[in-house]
């Protein structure tokens, strides 16, 4: 039983306030807590974990009960016997460098002695399907593997209430598929859980309540259904991400929702094919090649023939990655209509004739060092100049080397791009591309807004300054010119970055996961700041796993996989749903990075 | 709530400031493979630690946290098999910085200037074989080579060498602390760190 | 801690062990001694090495502590410039000297993993407030390399790498655009790793437990015994000649 009563806190910097909030939640229960950024979601969770007022410093006033204990009395470790956390960040929430280690951490500073420990994790491993992450370096797993193996330390901890601050704001699709079972699993087994989410869509099959936070009040407590009721436009008003992220019309939001995310989304998509076409509204340009990239609708229907399955495969996490194992195969149809990724890129790019209106990729490859093959391989790709283009895949498929071959980021990166009548080659390619890296503040390097800009103009001269005036107008943050770049907020960080880029005159821009962990708000700004990035004339790369940023401003979605493109094709709503399906599917696949023995120097990293 | 015991918070810190500056020793301290290189080091590596160690500095309010930073960081160099000077060195120069800033007062720059200036002096554990252990292979020298020969040997080794070596680092330490200084007004502060 | 399949490595000492014969070499370097026990306890570091199957290391390692081995040797024959001989000589003396116990270090780095050597540390009762900065450290090597290799990246596309044109415009700010946004996410990580870590009862006052376990085995006492005794036997045999 967790029981906030007249709660008001206030950060030291006097930032983020809750205001007198009165909320109780009963033990067993499944509580989405949503809103927008700053709305007060995250201070709640760090309030049920005791953080706060033992780690963040602050103004509270009112009293947090959690199972009876105190927590401004109680000591950190006391409430860390009833509650366990999982943050927002995998990369920073873990202390050891080897996973079985980092389960057994709780455990270990509670003096639980060897055998039990031993005893725990047993059980653990085998209930949320852990064996593949055991004994694993860390710093070689994905975001998704981590953020299971955080999950794993709060299931080993034995905690009732399990706390989680945002979790799968850096998770792609299928991760996100996992936590939910995992929160599933202990849904039945009656554990309290709290969540503090921007993304719905999971969630909702799984809350009891919903409680919406809006300037640091509940301002609506409803059961998911009731969420769900308020309808498409209310909820996007509200400032919430997708109820349902299989149904998202692609560049249009006025689709009717369901919220049954743990069936099959092709089970869903393939009973009404038919439907389709309406929610487009934008037909393919070659119906005939389209329609057979899409597949045969009676195939599709035959997928989706056992629906009794596909609805057991939700209620048992256990049994997925065998029957997972089968769906590869159908979206294989892909794969070969992809051998030739040059043709591909054709059918999009070709349509607007000559070759000053698409850039040419020849010849990418990039081999990591110690390697003998190289990780990327793409001998030929066109794409449209002056469009959004997506990459797409699985973790590990190559998009991340995609980008830094793309830009030429360092010697390995191998091959030619052509642009606009230019031949450029790795380090032509490093003068015209930029990347807004995922973790902005690594490509924040002076202590002034103003200065950042100015600092990415070659020879400045008198024009110079007016230019990053007006420039910082348009990015909104002509107020914020003097502040120092790191310590603006995470969108505000971004935009300074776009603005290096634009200010150095990059044509084409990368984004690296340009919108994880953003509320729909600050998504749908990115998007239309991408828009307007193509409109001014420049080319846009995004890696993303995010669906709804997909859906609203992609042109051309480009599918990496194994190091391979395989499929480059214009985005339409079929294409959209085609990845959706893969991606989701996807897992039996997941090669376990060849892992190097880790030493205490960390040098093999 | 306040303790002067060390919490588990401080301890993290130490090992995250100590992480950093074994990173910046062996780093800079890669270039010693030239030995031309020695006394270069030993000004560049107290210089360019002053921006981790003054940023360190503004997170100590406790006795002992640079003293353990001191004997990890020399484990850390025993292991990599650098000789028992260096924990000889560094354990007593991190206990004395410690005392100091515990007499004078945490996060005072007057008092953190000679505190890092002594922590600075640590360093020289590393070095410190090619006096010590090179004392004790003068002698075999002299034995096989001839006296003559080890004089002349000598006057390309000089023992006030060591002398020099604490003067460079004290130099490097001074003005590391002034740079770390620097970097912590335009950056660290501003950016809500320090 | 290893991943399986190196775990069931045949050959593996206690990392106890292991720093005992890293403090017996450090120990016996400091006296003056005589080449053939210098020998053999230069051999020691080469059969370290063939044990964690690190065959090209080995084979660096003896040719430059072989050639010095020579130096020494024909020091007093080589008819060669005076001051490269001393040069040649004083090099040898160094590698003779110091080499063993930093090929021995390098070993103990590369064949330990950290959980191993903080179960270690804490069997022979070091402190918690030597423990906690210990794992936190090895925990942020592997970190900083990371952010570090970002911030570079970062640097290339701005163009502030080495090599580039407005890097030596101004050297000292290439710098600083190097360590400062190093320095900012590294102590934001840090920030975030106490947060999780105090909410997983770090600071109970309990007696931590660890969950690797560290264990004295026969291997490392035969190897314990041939160290020592291969070395006491040359050192009497050198003696007698």
């Amino acid at each position: 039983m967790i029981e906030f009563n007249n709660v008001s806190f206030k950060y030291e910097d006097g930032s983020e306030i809750l205001s007198n909030l009165n909320l109780k939640i009963r033990d067993g229960e499944v509580v989405l807590l949503c809103g927008e950024s700053g709305c007060g979601k995250s201070t709640i969770a760090r309030l049920i974990n005791a953080l706060i007022p033992h780690y963040y410093k602050g103004e509270l006033e009112g009293q947090v009960l959690v199972n009876g204990l105190d927590t401004r009395e109680a000591q950190l470790y006391e409430i860390a016997e009833q509650v366990a956390s999982v943050f927002q960040n995998p990369k920073t929430q873990f202390y050891n460098v080897d996973s079985t280690e980092e389960m057994v951490f709780g455990l270990e500073n509670r003096g639980v002695p060897r055998e039990e420990m031993k005893k725990r994790l047993e059980e653990t491993v085998k209930k949320l399907g852990m064996e593949d992450l055991m004994n694993r370096n860390l710093f070689a797993m994905s975001g998704g593997e981590k953020q299971k193996v955080a999950c794993a330390c709060a299931d080993t901890s034995n905690a009732p209430i399990i706390v989680l601050d945002e979790p799968s704001s850096n998770l792609d699709i299928y991760s996100i598929k996992e936590l939910a079972q995992i929160i599933a699993q202990w849904k039945k087994e009656g554990k309290t859980v709290v969540v503090a989410e921007h993304r719905l869509y999971y969630m909702l099959p799984l809350a009891d309540r919903v409680i919406y936070m809006n300037s640091g009040k509940v301002s609506l407590e409803c059961t998911p259904e009731e969420l769900i009721a308020l309808g498409k436009e209310r909820i996007t008003q509200m400032g919430l991400r997708s109820t349902d992220i299989y149904n998202i019309s692609v560049k249009d939001f006025t689709n009717a929702l369901s919220v049954d995310l743990l069936t099959e989304p092709e089970f869903k998509q393939a009973g009404k094919p038919e439907k389709q076409p309406e929610k487009i509204g934008k037909q393919p340009e070659k119906p005939g090649e389209m329609g057979e990239q899409v597949g045969k609708p009676e195939e599709m229907g035959k997928q989706a023939g056992k629906p009794e399955e596909m609805g057991k495969q939700a209620g048992k996490p256990e049994k997925q990655p065998e029957e997972m194992g089968k769906q590869p195969e159908k979206p294989g149809k892909m794969g070969k209509q992809s051998e030739k990724p040059g043709e591909m890129g054709k059918l999009s790019g070709e349509d607007e004739a000559g070759s000053g209106s698409v850039l040419r990729i020849k010849n990418f490859s990039y081999t990591y060092k110690g390697e003998k093959k190289p990780t990327l391989t793409i001998d030929g790709l066109t794409l449209p100049k002056k469009s959004v283009i997506c990459i797409v895949g699985d973790n590990g498929a190559g998009k991340s080397t995609f980008a830094r071959t793309l830009c030429g980021i360092d010697k390995r990166a191998d091959g030619i791009l052509e642009y606009g009548g230019e031949r450029l080659k790795r380090k032509g390619r490093l003068k015209k591309t930029f990347m807004v890296m995922q973790d902005v503040a690594h490509q924040l390097f002076t202590d002034e807004v103003e200065d950042e800009l100015e600092s990415c103009i070659d020879d400045p001269d008198e024009g110079s300054k007016e230019r990053i005036m007006q420039l910082l107008e348009k990015l909104n943050l002509k107020d914020k010119a003097e502040r120092h770049p790191q310590s603006l907020s995470g969108g505000e960080k971004q935009r300074v970055a776009i603005g290096s880029a634009v200010i150095a005159e990059r044509d084409i821009i990368v984004f690296d996961e340009p919108t994880s962990g953003l509320d729909y708000r600050h998504m749908a700004s990115v998007a239309g700041l991408v828009k307007s990035l193509k409109e001014s004339g420049k080319t846009i790369f995004i890696i993303t796993h995010d669906p709804e940023l997909i859906a609203m401003c992609c042109d051309e979605l480009v599918r990496i996989e194994d190091g391979k493109v395989v499929d480059a094709v214009k985005m339409t709503p079929d294409v959209y749903d085609r990845w959706l399906r893969s991606t989701t599917a996807q897992k039996a696949k997941k090669k376990v990075e060849n892992e190097k023995w880790y030493a205490m120097d960390g040098t093999d990293l | 709530m306040e303790t002067k015991r060390l919490t588990g918070k401080d301890l993290i810190t130490v090992g995250i400031y100590t992480a950093i500056y074994v990173a910046v020793v062996f780093v800079i301290g890669a270039t010693n493979a030239i030995p031309i290189m020695y006394p270069i080091s030993m000004v560049i590596i107290p210089l360019v630690a002053g921006i981790p160690m003054m940023l360190y500095y503004t997170k100590i309010e406790k006795f002992g946290m640079l003293t353990i930073t001191g004997i990890i960081v020399g484990i850390f160099f025993y292991l990599s098999g650098y000789t028992w000077l260096c924990v000889a060195f560094l354990v007593p120069t991190a206990l004395i910085a410690d005392i100091i800033l515990k007499v004078g007062g945490y996060k005072k720059f007057k008092v953190i200037v000679p505190s890092y200036m002594v922590f600075a002096l640590g360093m020289l554990g590393g070095p410190a074989p090619l006096w010590f252990a090179g004392e004790s292979y003068w002698d075999g020298i002299k034995e096989s080579m001839g006296e003559q020969y080890a004089e002349q040997l000598s006057s390309y080794m000089p023992s006030w060498m060591l002398w020099v070596g604490i003067g460079l680092v004290l130099i490097g330490a001074f003005f590391g602390a002034l740079l770390g200084k620097k970097m912590l007004n335009k950056h660290f502060k501003k950016a809500g760190i320090a | 801690m290893k991943k399986e399949s190196s775990r069931k490595r045949r050959f593996h000492l206690d990392p106890r062990i292991k720093v005992l014969i890293l403090v017996m070499i450090a120990t016996i370097e400091m006296f003056n001694l005589n080449i053939w026990v210098m020998g053999v306890i230069g051999a020691i570091p080469f059969f370290l090495y063939l044990t964690d199957h690190r065959i090209s290391g080995a084979i660096k390692y003896s040719i430059v502590f072989g050639l010095s081995v020579l130096a020494h040797v024909f020091r007093t024959d080589m008819q060669i410039n005076m001051v490269l001989n001393m040069v040649i000589v004083l090099l040898g003396g160094f590698v003779l000297k110091l080499f063993p116990a930093f090929a021995t270090g390098e070993y103990i780095l590369k064949s330990t993993s950290v959980s191993e050597m903080i179960s270690a540390f804490s069997a022979i009762g070091l402190n918690r407030k030597m423990l906690i900065p210990l794992s936190v450290m090895f925990r942020f090597f592997p970190t900083i390399r990371r952010e570090h290799a970002a911030i570079h990246d970062a640097a290339m596309m701005r163009g502030v790498s080495i090599g580039r044109k407005r890097f030596w415009k101004n050297p000292g700010q290439a710098f600083e655009y190097r360590i400062v946004p190093l320095m900012i996410t590294v102590a934001n990580i840090g920030n975030d790793l106490s947060a999780a870590a105090l909410s997983r009862g770090l600071d109970n006052p309990a007696r931590h437990t660890t969950y690797t376990d560290v264990k004295i085995g026969m291997t490392d006492i035969i190897t314990l015994i041939c160290i020592v005794m291969s070395v006491t036997a040359v050192f009497v045999i050198s003696k007698l000649i």
